[in-house]
């Protein structure tokens, strides 16, 4: 060898054994986890910090390792820690009669005590729950006995029990864990009374949770769950490729898109499923803009948007074509309402009737001025761009010249909380929370639902219906409020009501048993197993 | 020498004041409002009232100027202050993320290092003819190509279709890999073209000649033309290193390596003022301290250098 390259080669040799040398600085403790009990579950986020009482993590690990007393099941609210509750006649005094022999995962038994004690910590916190009204009517809390808890309001609330049943901030932590007697300050342990323990985090990498073994209910069949990592959503398919990864598991297109879905599936080396219609998907129109504000226009762009030819092209029909804000099967919202329809002529005499006339370039003016309006969206959303972009060619053929514009996330939101937009997304929060979590949050003006709302005569009329209605004792009364104020927006012509999503999941043909929560925000990972299932004779 | 580094070491003092200063106001200066943010980034309903109490906590209530006093009072004694998102010490967080980025990092230089140097070497020996365009051909296509997509490009081959390496994140030693090579990529055509042309250079000067008449053996000689030609790509390194170090967020996402370019970008999508506002100090120090390593590098390679 010419003896250049031979020096060359040998210092080649010399710095690649350095960087070889520097690989094997890794860390060593995490090696795969053996897949035959073990879910390798991917998610783009990180656990972070699942104290309970605070919203600081991912709600599906905190659902994962505490519970509730009662929890929100498809047919209604079903006892959970609780095994009955009964309701005093003035719907002021609720009484629980709490489960026995169950226990926290360090080993403190759950008694109506430690009941009382999380309620106290989540209402020493009472600033930071309080867009849940709940909070605000809970008077005080007690334990007569080991084994009964009775929680006293101010008023007659009616979701007291499916708001007990949310995924936070009403769920139990072994009073052990708890700094002062509180947990707002933080928790030393993670111990609560569900399927699944923590037994491992690390940062920005990875969560391990172990099975409980003292569970009261039934176990889960898998030993643990990794939960791993993975901020790109192509490494997560190429993970689920290599067979790293189990599980990827989403809500409204966050993690797993419309397109790559239906690759998956298409495919069949993996099984792609999706849960029932958990959220409303609509488009705002802002009624205070300058254009929008106009009731006619609004009427108009209802009924120029073929909603039908988004849900088919765009998502794929994989969501259900909404002609209502919520769906009929959402409590409360089964409401007579006349849906607008697609029907691009009576959109365009919608115009002409707002004295919006075509201009020479197809698009309509008005007192000299033409009509040009602006649909803000998420950027990093490409599925709201798809939309957004057959949205356009929609108003476009009624003479509306809508632009795109896309922001960063946080800018977009500034924008929401400020009401500077014509069109924006939005998306309700889904079961258990519609219609009334959703309904109270329309009230808050840092969201696009209030900016959107606030040029409506009868905004006000509509917050204080949904005031009433939190508190009102009547189930009759209750009914005819939610028509009341369902009507109210549907006539107000401010929601285009497009789909309802559902939630995906991708995992491997080997893993059974994968099925959804109420909640688009909890994953139900007890009752998946790599066990084939015996075939039913 | 000895003044030099000295000189330049309380240099460091003004300049990181003045960064912190420019860093502060500009964060200030933008439109949202970091209390809304956090609570938004927790999935928590931005009430007026939980605003209110989230900016208190951050002492966002506070005029600019006594928020800088105190934040610049904490960083003298040591506290970084604490994550607006989700309230843990900022210090700990970049402790957290650092190591994994300099682990990456170092092994990075080194791939860029040896491939580099190797390149330029061949590349100067057999200036314009095979070996020399071959290398500069693959240089350039590697070069060309985008870090995400070179990324999921080597993560498909070598991960999924051959099972050599794990796709992403800390597994094992093997696992740094991957995203060692992709962040080398965009690194090794620079140092390869500056030293190869260096070398060429080099290589045509009087004493090359007279060494060469003298009888030096051939591999010396290159090791010496190799010494003489390393001033531009020292100087260049200098800046490379703190840029490794700075993190490479599109990197350290396709591969979910938890490094602290993703936790830099993420609290800036979060408006995370405290972890950005920490970034950027340390990130001065190390751009001032490696540009300073890199001059007292020349120098030591070129005594030339070393008036200062």
């Amino acid at each position: 060898m010419d003896p250049t390259m031979k020096s060359l080669s040998v210092c080649a040799l010399a710095c690649a054994a350095v960087a070889f040398s520097l690989t094997a600085c890794g860390d060593k403790n995490s090696a795969k986890v053996p897949q035959k009990n073990s879910l390798n579950y991917a998610s783009m986020k990180d656990i972070r910090n699942i104290n309970p009482h605070l919203y600081l993590g991912e709600m599906a690990a905190q659902a994962m390792v505490f519970e509730p007393l009662v929890i929100n099941a498809h047919d209604g609210v079903k006892p959970w820690l609780a095994e009955s509750w009964d309701i005093s006649p003035d719907g002021k005094v609720y009484t629980f009669h709490l489960r026995k022999g169950v226990k926290y995962s360090d080993g403190t038994p759950f008694t109506a005590q430690s009941v009382k004690q999380n309620i106290d910590a989540v209402m020493a916190n009472r600033t930071r729950h309080a867009w849940l009204d709940m909070i605000n009517e809970i008077d005080r809390s007690e334990a007569p006995d080991e084994h009964t808890f009775r929680l006293v309001l101010k008023h007659p609330y009616f979701p007291t029990l499916i708001e007990l049943g949310l995924t936070r901030p009403f769920r139990f932590i072994s009073p052990k864990c708890m700094k002062d007697g509180g947990t707002k300050d933080g928790v030393s342990c993670l111990a609560g009374t569900g399927p699944w323990m923590v037994a491992e985090h690390k940062n920005n990498q990875f969560a391990v949770f172990k099975r409980n073994e003292g569970y009261w209910g039934a176990k889960p069949k898998l030993e643990s769950i990794r939960w791993n990592v993975l901020p790109d959503p192509q490494t997560m398919l190429l993970s689920l490729q290599k067979g790293e990864i189990d599980l990827v598991f989403g809500a409204d297109g966050d993690q797993l898109t419309s397109d790559a879905f239906d690759k998956l599936q298409k495919e069949g080396r993996f099984a792609a499923v999706v849960s029932r219609p958990v959220a409303s998907r609509a488009i705002l129109l802002n009624s205070k803009a300058p254009i929008t504000g106009d009731i006619l226009v609004r009427e108009a762009i209802q009924r120029a948007i073929n909603r039908q030819a988004i849900v088919q092209g765009v998502l794929n029909g994989r969501e259900t074509e909404a002609e209502t804000l919520f769906a009929k099967n959402v409590p409360g919202c089964d409401v007579p309402l006349e849906a607008r329809k697609y029907d691009p002529a009576k959109a365009a005499e919608f115009m002409e009737k707002a004295g919006w006339m075509p201009g020479a370039d197809g698009v309509r003016v008005k007192d000299g001025k033409r009509c040009e309006i602006t649909f803000y969206f998420n950027s990093r959303n490409t599925q709201e761009k798809t939309i957004a972009e057959a949205v356009q060619a929609d108003l476009r053929k009624i003479g509306i010249d809508m632009k795109i514009v896309g922001e960063e996330k946080q800018a977009f939101l500034d924008r929401q909380r400020t009401g500077k937009f014509d069109m924006q997304y939005s998306l309700s929060w889904g079961a258990p929370y519609d219609p009334q979590s959703y309904f109270s949050s329309w009230r808050i003006p840092a969201h696009g639902d209030f900016q959107a709302q606030i040029g409506l005569a009868d905004k006000p009329v509509i917050d204080k219906e949904i005031t009433t209605l939190m508190t009102e004792p009547s189930e009759q009364k209750r009914k005819e409020l939610t028509a009341d104020i369902l009507k109210r927006i549907h006539d107000s012509a401010v929601y285009v009501p497009v789909s309802f999503s559902r939630t995906k999941a991708v995992h491997s043909t080997a893993l059974y048993g994968v099925d959804f929560a109420v909640s688009q925000y909890e994953i139900p990972f007890e009752f998946m197993t790599f066990e084939k299932p015996a075939q039913k004779k | 020498m000895a003044r030099m580094i000295l000189r330049r070491l309380l240099l460091l003092v003004p300049i990181l004041f003045g960064i912190s200063i420019v860093s502060f106001v500009l964060i200030a200066l933008s439109p949202s409002d970091p209390a809304e943010v956090a609570i938004r980034v927790n999935a928590m309903v931005p009430t007026p009232e939980l605003i209110a109490q989230t900016r208190h906590e951050l002492g966002l209530d506070e005029p600019m100027l006594t928020r800088y006093v105190h934040w610049l009072g904490g960083v003298m004694s040591g506290d970084l202050g604490r994550s607006y998102v989700n309230g843990r010490a900022v210090a700990a967080e970049i402790a957290e993320a650092f190591p994994a980025t300099v682990y990456l990092a170092l092994v990075t230089l080194a791939l860029i290092l040896v491939i580099s140097l190797a390149s330029a070497v061949i590349c100067a020996r057999y200036e314009n003819r095979l070996p020399d365009k071959f290398v500069r051909l693959m240089i350039f296509l590697t070069s060309a190509l985008p870090g995400f997509w070179a990324g999921l490009l080597l993560m498909w081959l070598f991960a999924v279709e051959l099972d050599w390496l794990p796709t992403s994140g800390m597994r094992g030693p093997e696992s740094v890999i991957l995203p060692a090579v992709t962040l080398s990529l965009a690194y090794v055509s620079t140092y390869a073209r500056i030293v190869r042309a260096e070398m060429i250079r080099t290589s045509h000067e009087n004493w090359v000649l007279f060494a060469r008449g003298r009888g030096l053996t051939d591999a010396r000689l290159t090791v010496h033309v190799l010494l003489n030609s390393l001033r531009g790509a020292a100087t260049a390194l200098g800046m490379s290193i703190p840029k490794l170090i700075a993190g490479a967020f599109v990197v350290e996402s396709i591969f979910a390596w938890p490094g602290i370019g993703r936790l830099c970008i993420t609290a800036i999508f979060n408006r995370d003022f405290p972890i950005i506002q920490a970034y950027v100090l340390i990130m001065a120090v190390l751009f001032v301290l490696f540009n300073l390593a890199s001059d007292v590098f020349v120098a030591w390679l070129d005594p030339r250098e070393r008036g200062g």
